[in-house]
Parts: structure tokens; sequence; C-alpha cells
């Protein structure tokens, strides 16, 4: 039903290296009401660790400005919150079991 | 761990004690008292029986219609009271009990508020560990992941 974000709206660098990337999702045909909902991505070298890649459905806050002040309050580098692993790791295991997952 | 009491909900806050009212020693308000009733639409306002000192600045109408499509008018004297309260100092006393007891059980409730919100923090953050958990694990299992613990 959502597509991948087209750009990212939000970057904060990872601590250890990497970046999170958040971006509103894309609609993917299909009827939808309201606000798209909001995606994130984790790109980390291997030498960082290693996460599923692609975007996955950010359901733990709903709105930006939450997640804005979140991680606005760490400055600098940040660590990913269990709430956002939590998930990262749930979307793609939904995509696994759909079949349509990498 | 904070043990679970009676009567609380997730992400519902217990309700606070109701603080009583304090009784007026003056009474104010507003009084009405029909004047006259016409049952029809032909209404000669000279006819409305004004009370002595009032003006039809005092008067309110109100018209309503029944079911047989009839139009009532219905005049009233408008009256400004303000009164001493008879029961002033039964309800005093009584206000005054209710009141200590009040207090007794708003001061209880900001501890129990307090213990509420912390009450329910925890579980929220139970609830992502073992949503975390599970999934990690999931995807462990489908090979998705490496064996070793996460770096985040």
């Amino acid at each position: 039903m959502w597509a991948d974000p087209d750009r990212a709206i939000l970057t904060y660098p990872l601590f250890g290296g990497g970046t999170l990337e958040f971006g509103w999702a894309r609609s993917g045909g299909g009827m939808s009401v309201g606000t798209n909902p909001l995606m994130a991505r984790v790109l980390v070298p291997p030498s960082t660790g290693v996460y599923p890649s692609g975007w996955f459905v950010v359901q733990g806050k709903r709105s930006l400005i939450k997640v804005k002040a979140e991680f606005d309050v760490l400055g600098g580098e940040v660590f990913i919150p269990d709430w956002l692993r939590a998930d990262m790791f749930e979307h793609h295991y939904n995509l696994l079991r759909r079949g349509t997952g990498a | 761990m904070i043990k679970k009491r009676k009567g609380w909900f997730r992400h519902i806050k217990p309700s606070s004690p109701v603080c009583p009212r304090k009784p007026e020693r003056m009474l104010k308000g507003e009084r009405l008292t029909i004047l006259h009733t016409y049952y029809g639409s032909n209404v000669n306002l000279s006819e409305i029986p004004i009370p002595e000192g009032k003006g039809l600045a005092d008067i309110q109408l109100s018209a309503h219609s029944d079911e047989d499509g009839d139009i009532t008018l219905e005049f009233y004297a408008r009256e400004v009271y303000e009164e001493e309260n008879p029961h002033y100092e039964r309800e005093m006393k009584h206000y005054k009990a209710e009141y200590e007891k009040y207090e007794k059980r708003r001061d209880e409730f900001k501890a129990e508020l307090a213990e509420w919100k912390a009450w329910n923090a925890e579980q929220d953050a139970a609830d992502v560990k073992a949503r975390l958990e599970a999934a990690e694990r999931l995807l462990r299992q489908h090979g998705r992941l490496p064996g070793g613990p996460s770096v985040g």
C-alpha cells in the first residue's frame, strides 16, 4: 500500500558511523485516509553493525515533531532507540512473512 | 517493578478528586413569571399586562407551535433577584467537612498519579523490549541478522 519515500526530510548521523533517515511514505496505490505514515531507513557501514536494509514504517512515534524532539535533544550523533529498532525488525519480519522482503 | 493497583489502566490517568463547591451567602439569579398566554398569532402588545414599574424591556416572549400548527405566545416578566441564602450556615458546615476530605484525597492522589506514571512508563518500556526481542529473534532465525548481538 505504501511506497518508499522519494527523499529524506530528516537525517541524523549515527554514533559509530552511518545515518538515520526519515521521510514521508508515498502512496503505493489504493485508497487511504489521512497523512501518509512516516518511514525511516538505517544506513550503516558493515563495521558498525548489520541491519535490514530498506525503508520501514515508523509506528512508535506518530508525528515528525515527536521524532525531532527525541533526536534533537541528543544533538550530534545519535543512537537508534529501542522503539525504532523494534519497528524496523517488525516491519522487515512482516515483509519476509508476506514473501515481499529482500 | 511497581505493583499494579486496583482501578489502574494503561494510558488512562487515574481520575482526580472533585473539589466541593463553596456555598454563596447571597443568591443571584433571574426569575421568570408568566404574565399572559395567547393562543393564535394576532397579538396587540398593549394588551400585555405589564407590572408596575416595568417596561417592555423586562418582558420576555417565547413562541412555540403545538401539533395542530397553532402558535402559542407566552409573555414572561423577567426579574433579577439577589437574596440571602437561608441555608448558608448549614451548607458552609457541610462544605468544610467535605473540603477536609477533599484535601486529604488530593494529597493521596498526587502520590498515586506519580506512581501511576512510573508504572505506565515501565509497562511501555517492557512492551517495546518484548516487541524488539521477538522481532529480532525471528529475523535471526530466518538468517536476516547475524547471530551476534546487533550494534546500535
